[in-house]
């Protein structure tokens, strides 16, 4: 909880490195969920029974 | 004042742009080492197969592919084939077919064309096993592309396999007809589509970006190479049963029977007749032959996909039964 409050009070008192840190975090989620998307997308459509047959 | 918000804005937009470009390092980090999506690995896309938007890709060596139905990575060989490294380059046994051959479902030494190379070793035999077999890939192409390497890889050969699983009746409609086996114009352009080659760039050089490229694919080829290599080509035991084999088939075998002096077909079709019919003409020309019906599902991956291990090794076995002219045993 110390070390919380700690990390707290260095980014309210370093305005910048917080801006630049929230938006890291917020761009890397981004693309993650993007990445996991277009993974999802490539496993689900081989992973059909279908795709690999001429039924 | 004004002077001091324009600042504050170009420091804000400085960082956002650190960030975001620190966010992609992150999240190829993640991609790569934690998922472990490898990059595309291809050297090019050449012009080597006749029909239009027939593109053939050319891997680099030990280029690696993710594979959903094996549900592993891919691994390729040290000239970017399929199968375990070749030594030398020094008339190779050539293995032609489609993703049947091509086999990325497992590791290098699992798949038919190495368990072939390692039964030539057992009994001492050294030779070279090249896997040139490639999804969507009928006879016709198989023909270019064998021709493609080795003109640029500059190997001779006279030992050549072709693995047939299907009469690719289908398939060969996608050529112009009647089919020409000559060396087209542009054979072994390299595809210089500028938009192509960047995109190309940065797929070889992210797997981020390879992963989004590939998942963002539309409809039914998304994760496909390309589009012949949706279905396979083994089709069902229907009523498309033919007496003789058709005249692109008959093209196929002949002008490979032509150029090369050791030139086997395989075929692990189930078609009855079309299995007897390609007998009767490799019998007349004297074609070594080895009839495999392997569209069963004891030996393709969830009993409808490519060969599952067991096929693998089957096939490999009959592959070595037909180089060595044993006797042929047939699963009927």
């Amino acid at each position: 909880m110390k070390y919380f409050h700690n990390i707290k009070a260095y980014l309210d008192a370093h305005v910048n490195l917080r801006f630049f840190l929230k938006y890291t975090f917020l761009f890397t989620l981004l693309l993650l969920a993007l990445a996991s998307l277009a993974l999802h997308r490539i496993i689900a459509l081989e992973a059909n029974p279908f795709f690999y047959a001429n039924f | 004042m004004q002077t001091s918000k324009l600042k504050v804005l170009f420091t804000k937009l400085m960082l956002l742009g650190f960030a975001a470009i620190l966010s992609l390092l992150l999240a190829e980090l993640a991609v790569a080492k934690v998922i472990k999506y490898p990059s595309y690995g291809m050297v090019a896309s050449v012009r080597y197969r006749k029909g239009e938007k027939l593109w053939g890709n050319i891997r680099k060596p030990h280029a690696k592919e993710y594979n959903v139905e094996g549900k592993n990575l891919a691994k390729f060989n040290n000239y970017g084939f399929p199968g375990i490294d070749i030594d030398s380059l020094n008339k190779p046994i050539v293995v032609l077919g489609s993703s049947f051959v091509e086999a990325l479902q497992y590791a290098p030494e699992q798949i038919s064309t190495s368990v072939f190379a390692s039964e030539l070793r057992k009994r001492g035999m050294a030779h070279n096993v090249m896997n040139l077999g490639c999804s969507g890939h009928d006879p016709y192409d198989s023909w270019f592309r064998l021709l493609y390497f080795r003109e640029t890889l500059g190997f001779e050969t006279q030992d050549v396999i072709l693995v047939l699983n299907s009469d690719n009746d289908d398939w060969f409609t996608r050529h112009p007809q009647p089919l020409d086996f000559s060396k087209p114009a542009d054979f072994g352009s390299v595809n210089s589509n500028m938009k192509y080659k960047i995109l190309l760039a940065m797929k070889n050089f992210s797997s981020l970006i390879a992963l989004l490229t590939e998942g963002s694919r539309s409809g039914e080829t998304a994760g496909v190479k390309e589009v012949e290599s949706v279905t396979s080509p083994i089709p069902p035991n229907d009523d498309r049963h033919k007496e003789s084999l058709s005249a692109q088939t008959l093209a196929c075998l002949d002008a490979f029977d032509g150029a090369y002096v050791n030139f086997r077909v395989l075929t692990v079709d189930d078609d009855g007749c079309f299995n007897n019919a390609l007998q009767e003409y490799c019998a007349n020309k004297g074609i070594p032959l080895c009839i495999t019906p392997m569209a069963k599902p004891e030996y393709m991956i969830n009993g409808a996909g490519h060969f599952n291990l067991k096929g693998n090794e089957y096939l490999g076995k009959q592959l070595y039964a037909l180089f060595a002219k044993q006797d042929i045993q047939q699963l009927r």
